[in-house]
């Protein structure tokens, strides 16, 4: 009887272990394991992604935290037109909208931004975490919104939109319904703040405006010598570029910023130990040439005589995209055009009266100091005469699956320490500088004209923008807002001397940054160019830190300059162009060296394509690929020899690695070839000397051969989509959920442009053209929904891939539609 | 088996299938396992309790996947989660099997305590 007893004892306490263990297991989960039992229930687990992916249907939705009812349409493609009777309810909407549709890319930018991507990913977010602790954008934003008067409408509107994003946590998590990879991840959202939206403001200003100009410099210094890089990689171009304003230009002193030669051994290491953290970083963190076109043309160079915009931001192409398309009335604000999930507001877009669009200023907006400190000292630095204490500040970073990091912050006057190993290097953001940007948009948005524009735009500091504009008056203008930071002495393309005597004395007036209104041309444009010529008497940044190198900008000016009476199809065209303009200049030249040598039959076939090529970067074209592994391949060969003579620390840099689109690399190799082919630059360190047209032919020699093993003997089947593609990867970094590479046209430098290398992961992130007395239309390329599964989640793609548009409709436009499925959210 | 007996069971698997499903719409996964233990405690005969517990969690599980699949991409989003975890997209079944092994296994701690706490009882019981 005992020993019966003993076994259900025993039984009893070995069901209870498992029991507990498969209930614990089922709970939490184990290692990369998520927590089994909320994650795959099939009432609120992962499977509701497909309960999730169903499209709008009309219906009544309860939103407590309104004031009014407010209408959704969905037209056809997602966007969403609101029709609301009050503005903060228009706001409310916004967010609600934003939080229905991309949650979970919300809550990843403002992790990102607030240094809390480690406690749902686990410690390899833990670079990005401290990189983003220690720079300080949630800090930025924090003030931000205590320096918001109670009554200002940039403040009433960021409080009404964290409403409408809580109305939607909160409903999704009491029903399960939160997107999946919450759910995967095993954490739910925490409610939506002000200051989280100006974190993801922040975030933005940041891949915008945040560069590694004078740290690149200061290693280039180190190993190929002031003069020569100063020589390479100069502040003004050496080829002939547009700027937009070409002045005349008016030297009107310095305005304050509303805030606060040579590279020893110890600030090479010290920079060294900097860029050696920015490599472990996500991709967002840092300015990686994703860059923009706008134009503007009123006039005769208009069909219709009345001004016409086209924009196209230039960004990483993701899913879902960054962009989240809305349509809206209330009783102030009537507009259309692309939000940013997170901001309560349009960037780009058009009112009733005006339109614009934005690119890329590119000045230098981060400067380097290396602080003054001593072992005497410790904890304090020297400024302007006296040592004084490093404010410090103590930072919890929670790690999923590991222990709590604590980070310590040094701040100084110019910003947060970023290493100390050799010497005290601290960062000095415009980006890190409060900056209205909200207010600003706001006023863009309601604004009729351009002077309201341009006093709506007075207080945008960063990132510095080109604001395009066309009214329904028939102007046009571009305006360069944002801050310009100009430094008492020294070279601010180098770390500075922390000592005070290279301190920011302020910006450049808003009355001289670069602008023009209603030119004699009929026609404003910008592409990341530099925007004012050679004579413009403020220092906006070098030719490496960090304007483009022009030829989109070429490319635009030569077709808007050559055209008149265009249409929305013309503005189309050049959008979609993949005309490569340096080829159309260095293609005759290199034609010219290969003239009257002794060619093989294959290289001759090469020539021949080239000969008889337009430019084109098409994906069929041979010529696209002859002509891009020559140039490649002629960089390589006129710098290489001396990046290896002078030990050039490429694999600590990769920014200082030869390649094309780095502009100083192409500007520098234009000119040459094209009116200095005997420059010293060609020959060797040696002191062997050569000329353009010998390294030109050496260069298309080894151009068939690396083609010919690439691709085969035949260059007629050397098409350019077969060594150049596409893809839009997931934002998540999950590869099924990203779009997979297709061989595609186009380059870093033509208007369609398509950046980071032979997959190209970013650029146009949005097209559109509005033209007054004829109509808006846009696309980009992605789709509404966050959810994977949903048909609105990567629809748009195929027309953005064919250079096809989608019509900006009004709302009483979409309702006229068979498809235009209406929620009406109650209080 | 009696014909009372087969009723009873059937009865029984009915009401936890129903008990299990209910829960799962608010979150309480563990409905699947609070079920079972209650089937082990008060269903005579230790194997019919696993029987009937097993099928308790496996359709209170999967006829809601049935069910969905009528009219939800189910197979779209297995794949989904399946890349989303970091194998390949084709290897959606996984995800399916993941889900009704959890609640098999839901099912059968749950009886085997539930039997294991009946014969426990009746033991202690009868002893005194």
């Amino acid at each position: 009887m005992k020993t019966r007893i003993g076994l259900r004892w025993a039984n009893f306490a070995a069901a209870l272990l498992a029991g507990a263990g498969v209930a614990y297991l089922a709970a939490n989960g184990a290692g990369p394991l998520p927590a089994l039992g909320p994650t795959f229930n099939p009432g609120t687990g992962v499977w509701t992604v497909a309960s999730g992916a169903h499209l709008p249907t009309s219906e009544t939705l309860h939103a407590p935290g309104l004031n009014n009812p407010v209408q959704i349409t969905f037209d056809k493609n997602g966007t969403a037109y609101i029709h609301a009777k009050t503005n903060r309810d228009l706001f409310f909407a916004i967010g609600y909208l934003h939080a229905k549709f991309r949650l979970f890319q919300m809550d990843l930018m403002r992790r990102q931004g607030e240094g809390l991507l480690s406690q749902v990913v686990g410690p390899a977010a833990l670079s990005s975490d401290k990189f983003e602790d220690q720079l300080g954008i949630l800090r930025t934003a924090q003030l931000e919104w205590r320096q918001m008067s109670a009554n200002s409408p940039a403040r009433q509107a960021l409080l009404a939109y964290s409403q409408g994003v809580n109305d939607v946590i909160a409903k999704d998590t009491a029903t399960g319904r939160l997107p999946v990879l919450f759910k995967l991840l095993g954490y739910q959202p925490k409610l939506w703040t002000p200051v989280d939206s100006l974190v993801v403001q922040g975030i933005m200003t940041q891949t915008l405006d945040f560069s590694t100009g004078p740290l690149d410099y200061a290693l280039m210094v180190k190993s190929l010598g002031y003069r020569r890089t100063m020589s390479w990689f100069p502040i003004l171009p050496p080829d002939r570029q547009h700027p937009y304003d070409p002045g005349p230009y008016k030297y009107g002193g310095i305005a304050p910023v509303e805030g606060p030669g040579r590279v020893s051994v110890r600030e090479a290491k010290a920079v060294a130990t900097v860029i050696k953290r920015f490599k472990s970083l996500p991709k967002t963190a840092l300015h990686h040439g994703s860059n923009s076109n706008n134009w503007a043309v009123n006039g005769p160079k208009s069909a219709t005589g009345q001004a016409m915009l086209a924009g196209d931001p230039h960004l990483n192409q993701t899913l879902p995209s960054i962009w989240y398309q809305i349509s809206a009335s209330a009783p102030g604000y009537h507009f259309s055009g692309v939000s940013i999930p997170g901001l309560p507001m349009i960037l780009i877009g058009h009112n009733r009266h005006i339109a614009w669009s934005l690119t890329n200023v590119q000045n230098q907006a981060t400067l380097f100091y290396a602080e003054k400190t001593s072992p005497k000292h410790p904890g304090a630095y020297f400024w302007n005469g006296a040592w004084r204490p490093m404010q410090v500040i103590h930072d919890v970073i929670p790690v999923k699956n590991g222990p709590a990091v604590h980070l310590t912050v040094d701040l100084t006057v110019h910003g947060p320490i970023m290493t100390q190993n050799g010497q005290t290097l601290s960062v000095d953001w415009m980006g890190a500088l409060p900056s209205p940007d909200l207010a600003s948009l706001l006023g863009i948005v309601r604004a009729r004209n351009f002077t309201q524009f341009r006093s709506a735009l007075r207080n945008w500091h960063a990132p510095s923008q080109n604001f395009v504009y066309a009214d329904n008056r028939g102007n046009i203008g571009l305006i360069s807002a944002g801050y310009y930071p100009i430094v008492k002495h020294g070279d601010p393309w180098l770390p500075l001397s922390g000592t005070g005597r290279e301190d920011v004395i302020g910006t450049i007036p808003y009355r001289d940054v670069p602008q023009v209104y209603d030119p004699p041309s009929h026609m404003v444009f910008s592409a990341n160019q530099r925007e004012v010529g050679n004579q413009y008497p403020y220092y906006i940044g070098t030719t490496w830190n960090f304007f483009t190198n022009g030829y989109r900008a070429d490319e635009i000016y030569h077709f808007l300059s050559t055209h008149n009476h265009m249409t929305m199809k013309n503005f189309a065209t050049l959008q979609n162009s993949t005309r490569d303009y340096l080829a159309g200049l260095i293609v005759p030249k290199l034609l010219s060296a290969l003239r009257s040598q002794p060619l093989t039959a294959q290289q001759r076939q090469a020539q021949t394509l080239l000969a008889h090529w337009n430019g084109d970067m098409n994906a069929n074209s041979a010529a696209a690929s002859i002509w891009w592994t020559f140039w490649t391949t002629y960089l390589r060969d006129t710098f290489g020899p001396w990046w290896q003579a002078y030990h050039v620390p490429t694999a600590l840099d990769s920014n200082l690695a030869i390649s094309p689109g780095q502009a100083p690399f192409d500007e520098d190799l234009e000119a040459w070839t094209l009116s200095d082919p005997t420059n010293p630059a060609f020959n060797l360190p040696s002191g062997a000397k050569r000329t353009a047209a010998e390294v030109m032919r050496s260069a298309f020699e080894q151009t068939i051969h690396t083609l010919s093993a690439k691709l085969g003997t035949d260059p007629g089947k050397w098409l350019w989509g077969r060594i150049h593609f596409r893809a839009f990867p997931s934002l998540a970094q999950i590869s099924s959920l990203g779009y997979p590479k297709h061989g595609a046209g186009g380059d870093q430098w033509t208007v369609d442009a398509a950046d980071g290398g032979m997959v190209s992961t970013a650029g146009p992130s949005w097209r559109m053209i509005v033209a007054w007395g004829t109509g808006a239309e846009g696309v980009y390329p992605g789709g509404q929904s966050e959810n994977p599964l949903s048909p609105w989640y990567k629809n748009q793609i195929p027309a953005w891939w064919n250079g096809k548009y989608y019509p900006l409709l009004t709302a009483a436009q979409v309702r006229q539609s068979p498809y235009h499925p209406t929620w009406t959210l109650k209080p | 088996m009696k014909k009372t007996d087969w009723r009873f069971g059937l009865l029984t698997w009915v009401v936890a299938v129903a008990a299990i499903w209910a829960a799962n719409q608010f979150g309480l996964w563990y409905g699947a396992m609070i079920t079972s233990v209650l089937i082990g405690l008060f269903m005579r005969g230790a194997s019919r309790a696993f029987v009937v517990a097993w099928l308790s969690a496996l359709a209170g599980w999967g006829f809601e996947l049935l069910w969905e699949a009528l009219h939800e991409p189910i197979a779209g989003a297995a794949s989904a989660v399946a890349g989303m975890m970091g194998l390949a997209a084709n290897q959606g079944g996984v995800v399916i099997a993941l889900t009704l092994i959890l609640a098999f296994l839901l099912g059968t701690v749950g009886a085997w305590f539930g039997v294991a706490l009946r014969r426990l009882l009746s033991s202690v019981f009868t002893l005194v």
